[in-house]
């Protein structure tokens, strides 16, 4: 029982140098490697049009990459033993208006034949307070949001894969939706990556961190490794540019407010000088490389692909 | 049964208020030897956190020999922190309470007080080698090391 | 065939058993589901059309019995009194006619549903991630929606067919000169439902390359008649025709019921002149020694040839068919995993 829910050796997700072209040029993903281990809740971050969403529906099997990998559970995305156990909820979370919720159900159940969970996914009905008969047109967004969830709940996916899955939730569904996702991770090791603008969705809830922008992987890892591995140095701070002491480290963002300084570095070694050092939230460490989008890429080492592909340029720094 | 009660905004790792708040039970007799702790589903179906970490805590508890997992059937309290001084009916409390009155009358509001005490609990030396917060950063790294080496 | 009703409160979580035995299962559950409207009117139009077949089959069969023009009616219009065949005509033979048009139109109908409500809707409103992210591959979904209207149309489509041929064939064509086989060729037999396949994957091609229901509609209404006239004028030549020679020019119409698809003067090298131009009212040797031509050919199909320009045109409607649905197949794996 005191087992951790994850498989460090098994693989979720691993892409090898992962790039998709938009139809009318430019990449809404480039040079992407990483890798999930199996049994994660991991965070997707990034800011809008990162391409988040995208490498969703890549691993949902619903896109083709232009260029690299990337496997899913072993398999490639898309593949027919790989499809089953995977489930999806998308941004838009499509859904036919003109089925009735109970047949909404039912589709799942056609569609899934053999590891159908009818009760799991009532279950996420049922706790929303609505009924079966209703027409899905008729709904309301937050409703539709725990159909689609239900949907994907049902499944009993090895793989959940949700875009924005509490966004236009109430506080109270949620909770309880949280909960709920939680549970299911508890009980079945479900690896979970969970695309979100809203960090304190995130927080205690993640496991582990996927941050992208501009199309490329920025950090990746587990999120207490990743903050452990970052310094919020504070100080009086006066002449131009970065002070020289902290050439030893990587610095991923300084700036100066003042006579006071504040950077947020990759330690290599003890900072010397007069600083106040302190450890970044998960929120300051975000912020920080969102803000410096020179800042080289960080894998912990259970980010870094196993296999890579040999042509493939890795985004590790 | 305990409940817990996890505050997003407290600063404090999850994993830790859920450790500080089984021994609160331990030490308040809520949880005796024996008790079954909730399971890790149990736990997160009502608080909404990752289940990695409420069973990275009942793993720090049974490191600390507080409590002990017992394969297919749970986690279950090994001994009791309760000690007969910190009971509510103890001369122990009694006496503090008797301070507080005296504090009162000198002048000191609650902030006063929380201040005083808590720079009185700095001063002194307790025997957990761990301190309050049960070791720094780079300990919670390092047992999330771990953590990855042994499943 | 297990349908035991557990108690509820067991929480039964697999009772995908439930409903089996009655209705169609999987994805092809989920398209009829998806198409009830289409389905049911589709199911309606049919039988309407049927009964129609129905009671003119028997109006047809009683009239010519209570006439006689079964026997009477083999040398053409002069066979039976006037008024007969025109009330025939009126009467008859035009609703036999028009429910021919609505056979002909069917297969567009089929082509432009598949195009629009059954894919393209789907790709532009986002639904087909539904399938797709419940278990279900581009491909497998493709397939389905493709099999399940093709079923469709070989069952419903090709008992209409059929009954509707064996309603032609009641008819005393001679008198009707209108429905001679080789005009009512695309309405009867084999080939309409050969079309409605053809224009099922002309639809699943229309579909995945646009992407917009209207636009895929407007493209099948535009491209199937473009592909039908083709098919037309691939007719005559499908099977090779029946040519004469002879000295003497060859009556404007042969026999009655033979198609006629060419007919000209034979050079004295042997070359074809085909349809040429005498002028009006010259004698036909003269119109010979004009062109120094040595006799008259003419190339029909007989009505014997029926069968096997029906089969003929079928296969090359299928073959077709095929190479759009290896099209619409090659549309899917090149866009999607």
């Amino acid at each position: 029982m005191t087992d951790l829910t994850f498989l460090p050796d098994r693989t979720a997700l691993e892409a090898a140098g992962l790039g998709v072209r938009y139809r009318r040029g430019g990449w809404a993903l480039r040079a992407c490697s990483f890798r999930l281990p199996a049994g994660r809740v991991c965070a997707l971050v990034g800011p809008n049009g990162a391409g988040k969403s995208t490498l969703l529906a890549l691993a949902a099997g619903l896109l083709r990459p232009t260029e690299g990998r990337l496997r899913v559970l072993g398999g490639e995305a898309g593949d027919p033993g790989v499809r089953p156990r995977v489930a999806y909820l998308g941004q838009d979370r499509p859904l036919y208006p003109d089925f009735t919720v109970a047949e909404t159900l039912r589709l799942g159940r056609e569609l899934n034949p053999g590891h159908w969970d009818q009760a799991a996914a009532e279950r996420l009905v049922h706790g929303g307070n609505l009924s079966l008969h209703a027409r899905v047109g008729s709904l309301s967004g937050g409703q539709r949001t725990r159909v689609a969830l239900a949907l994907a709940f049902g499944k009993r996916p090895e793989l959940l894969l949700l875009d924005e899955p509490m966004s236009d939730l109430d506080p109270l569904v949620r909770h309880e939706t949280t909960a709920a996702l939680m549970a299911e991770a508890a009980e079945n090791a479900t690896t979970v990556l969970m695309a979100s603008h809203v960090l304190a969705e995130l927080d205690a809830v993640c496991d582990y961190l996927l941050l992208v922008s501009d199309g490329r992987v920025r950090l990746a890892g587990e999120i207490e490794d990743l903050i452990s591995a970052h310094r919020l140095v504070m100080g009086r701070y006066e002449d131009a540019g970065t002070p020289r002491e902290f050439a030893a480290h990587t610095i991923v963002e300084a700036r100066t407010t003042g006579r006071q300084l504040t950077a947020l570095i990759r330690p290599d070694g003890p900072v010397r000088g007069h600083w106040e050092i302190a450890e970044p939230s998960l929120e300051e460490l975000l912020l920080a490389h969102l803000r410096a989008p020179g800042a080289p890429a960080l894998l912990t080492p259970s980010a870094e692909p196993r296999t890579p592909l040999d042509a493939s340029p890795k985004a590790a720094a | 049964m305990v409940e817990f009660r996890i505050d997003r905004r407290s600063g404090v790792a999850t994993y830790l208020q859920i450790v500080q708040q089984v021994k609160q039970a331990l030490r308040l007799g809520l949880l005796a030897p024996g008790d079954k702790l909730p399971t890790a589903k149990e736990v997160v179906a009502a608080t909404a956190i990752n289940p990695n970490t409420v069973l990275k805590a009942y793993r720090e508890l049974d490191r600390e020999g507080l409590v002990e997992g017992r394969p297919g059937l749970g986690t279950f309290v090994r001994r009791s922190l309760a000690r007969p001084g910190a009971a509510a009916d103890s001369p122990l409390r009694a006496e503090l309470a008797g301070w507080m009155d005296r504090a009162r009358a000198a002048g000191l509001d609650r902030e006063d007080v929380a201040a005083l005490v808590a720079s009185v609990l700095e001063d002194t030396r307790f025997d957990d080698p761990r301190g309050p917060w049960g070791g720094g950063p780079e300990a919670g790294n390092g047992r999330a090391r771990t953590g990855n080496g042994t499943t | 065939m297990t349908t035991t009703t557990t108690s509820s409160s067991l929480a039964p979580p697999r009772d995908r058993d439930r409903d089996r035995g009655r209705g169609p299962r999987g994805l092809a559950w989920l398209v009829l589901r998806q198409h009830r409207a289409a389905v049911w009117t589709f199911g309606v139009a049919l039988l309407v059309l049927l009964s129609a077949l129905g009671t003119l089959y028997l109006s047809i069969t009683d009239y010519v019995a209570d006439h006689g023009l079964a026997d009477v009616c083999t040398a053409g219009w002069a066979c039976a009194p006037d008024g007969t065949i025109g009330a025939f005509s009126d009467e008859l033979a035009d609703p036999v006619h028009y429910i021919g048009r609505v056979v002909e139109c069917l297969p567009v109908l089929f082509g432009m549903f598949v195009a629009g409500p059954l894919i393209a809707r789907e790709l532009h409103s986002g639904t087909y991630k539904l399938a797709w992210t419940q278990s279900v591959s581009p491909l497998r979904w493709l397939a389905a929606k493709l099999a399940v209207p093709a079923t469709a149309v070989l069952a419903g489509f090709s008992l209409l067919s059929a009954a509707y041929t064996s309603v032609w064939r009641a008819q005393p064509l001679p008198v009707i000169p209108g429905q001679w086989w080789w005009r009512s060729f695309p309405m009867i037999g084999v080939v309409p439902v050969a079309h409605a396949l053809l224009a099922l994957a002309l639809g699943a091609v229309a579909g995945l390359l646009l992407k917009r229901t209207v636009p895929a509609m407007g493209a099948v209404l535009v491209a199937y008649p473009v592909i039908a006239g083709l098919l037309e004028s691939l007719r005559g030549g499908l099977v090779g025709p029946v040519t004469e020679l002879s000295a003497e020019m060859p009556g404007l119409i042969r026999g009655s019921d033979d198609w006629v698809t060419g007919r000209g003067m034979i050079g004295q090298g042997g070359g074809r002149m085909p349809e040429p131009d005498c002028g009006i009212g010259v004698d036909p040797a003269d119109c010979l020694a004009q062109h120094h031509a040595r006799g008259w050919y003419v190339d029909y199909h007989p009505a014997s040839h029926l069968w096997p320009l029906q089969w003929a045109e079928a296969g090359l409607s299928l073959a077709l068919a095929a190479l759009l649905a290896g099209g619409a197949v090659w549309l899917v794996r090149r866009q999607w995993p």
